[in-house]
């Protein structure tokens, strides 16, 4: 047997032309351009993605007219004018709703248009972060050492979510931007897997163990770690308050001329029937006066 | 015990691979690295890009290795932790194999049944028989390396062999 599994992993050899190749990428790190990899991850993020969740706003100008310096695109869907992209369906079922197992909740979209100034989300009850490849904006956006240490000998990192996590994040752009689309908005339920996470991850449980309340510590931890290799944690909603269960982002986004545009997202968090962690998001257009 | 050729010997601390000293250690650890990155990854083009992130790292990196085992155990971790951090790439949590990525895996190598239930099996015990099996690390060492209790180590190998078993069945304990 030992032979046989050798000699399968003997197999896994890389031939001379790739040892090269990396050697040579290894030794040259500048010649591999930081915005050609950056745009690859785009790329495979956008385009291999079978359930990833991302929501996509085509903000394009559709008027001529110089005073209007960006407007919404009209889909050609009839149940909205913004998207969520979900690869679970064509694009022709696209919807303004969506629906994520995900056991360590979160949100994750971008935002592509044309001239935009800036743009500021805020949420309620959790936490937003950026991850910014354009490395334009705020160092902790595109730094992970700002917000995190990493100690080489021991290949522990610490994560500091206080140095990331804000309610509200406001990005200015120049007006020679055009990448909107290589910065994302992340929403994550930080308040939610922090009172999860207490008490040894005593509100977390494993897919399809719901009905099994009884777990032992080492159970609860495996289940928490996802360390068996068959199941990630999810979180046990039951005695969390359920107004804490939803949130709402704000997103206001203003052109070089001034013009705003709000779009909110709408999330509630449950479990499903068999006890995994679902995050359902729905767009909503929240008209400029009540904003007043 | 081998030494190292290429590093100042007498002296604690390396300030910075040269491109000779890494050039060196690539050739000396390249072909298990790229496995250990491959069983992880899966497919080709991930395994590279992870295998030249690790030695990027050696590269910048000013650790100190007292030998060849302790670069090895280093850069073992580190490529763990590699394929670990690209994983939780947004895209990955979400995103499941893919039907063209499996594909793409099996024309790069020639098909071993062995190989496919291996590659089938969770990461965390694949890559425990790959240094139990074939990098002929001891348990306990792989306890070390990985960070875990050597419990768990035998678990893990156990859990790993009987899985291959019930896949592919006693043929392949020679029976």
């Amino acid at each position: 047997m030992e032979s046989k599994i050798k000699n399968a992993f003997e197999q896994i050899s890389p031939s001379n032309t790739q040892k090269e190749t990396i050697l040579k990428n290894v030794l040259n790190p500048k010649k591999i351009s930081p915005k050609k990899h950056t745009r690859e991850k785009v790329f495979i993020g956008i385009s291999a993605a079978v359930a990833v969740l991302t929501l996509i706003l085509y903000l394009v100008p559709i008027y001529p007219a110089p005073n209007v310096a960006f407007a919404l695109s009209v889909s050609d869907e009839e149940d909205g004018r913004i998207k969520i992209m979900d690869h679970y369906r064509e694009r022709k079922n696209y919807t303004s709703k969506v629906s994520n197992v995900n056991s360590r909740p979160s949100l994750e979209f971008y935002i592509e248009g044309k001239d935009i100034a800036e743009i500021e989300l805020t949420c309620e009850n959790e936490y937003l972060y950026v991850v910014d490849w354009t490395k334009t904006q705020e160092e902790k956006f595109w730094n992970p050492e700002v917000y995190q240490t990493f100690d080489e000998a021991t290949q522990r990192s610490t994560f500091y979510p206080e140095r990331l996590y804000d309610k509200t994040v406001k990005l200015t752009f120049s007006k020679e931007f055009n990448d909107y689309d290589q910065i994302w908005y992340r929403w994550t339920a930080w308040d939610l897997y922090t009172w999860a996470a207490e008490d040894n991850f005593s509100k977390f449980q494993g897919v399809g163990v719901a009905e099994k309340k009884e777990l032992s510590q080492k159970e609860r931890l495996n289940i928490a770690s996802g360390d068996n290799g068959t199941a990630n944690g999810h979180i046990l909603l039951e005695g969390y308050p359920k107004e804490k269960l939803q949130d709402k982002i704000l997103m206001k986004i203003t052109d070089h001329e001034g013009n705003v545009e709000i779009r909110t997202i709408y999330i509630n968090i449950i479990n499903n029937e068999i006890g995994q962690t679902v995050v359902n998001a729905e767009f909503q257009t929240v008209v400029n006066a009540e904003l007043k | 015990m081998e030494k190292l050729p290429l590093f100042v010997q007498g002296k604690k601390y390396v300030a910075k691979y040269s491109h000779e000293a890494l050039t060196a250690a690539y050739d000396r650890h390249f072909d298990m690295i790229y496995r250990i990155c491959y069983t992880l990854m899966g497919n080709v083009h991930d395994t590279e890009d992870a295998v030249q992130s690790v030695f990027i790292k050696l590269f910048n990196s000013k650790m100190c290795f007292s030998d060849i085992e302790h670069e090895k155990a280093w850069l073992i971790k580190v490529a763990q932790n590699q394929c670990r951090d690209y994983h939780k790439q947004w895209w990955r949590k979400k995103v499941t194999f893919t039907e063209s990525t499996k594909e793409h895996a099996v024309h790069t190598r020639e098909s071993n049944p062995v190989l496919d239930e291996v590659m089938a099996l969770p990461k965390n015990l694949r890559v425990a028989l790959y240094l139990y099996y074939y990098e002929g690390y001891k348990q306990s060492e792989i306890a070390t390396l990985l960070g875990i209790n050597i419990n768990t180590v035998k678990t893990r190998i156990r859990r790993g062999k009987q899985c291959l078993k019930i896949k592919l069945g006693e043929n392949m304990y020679g029976k």
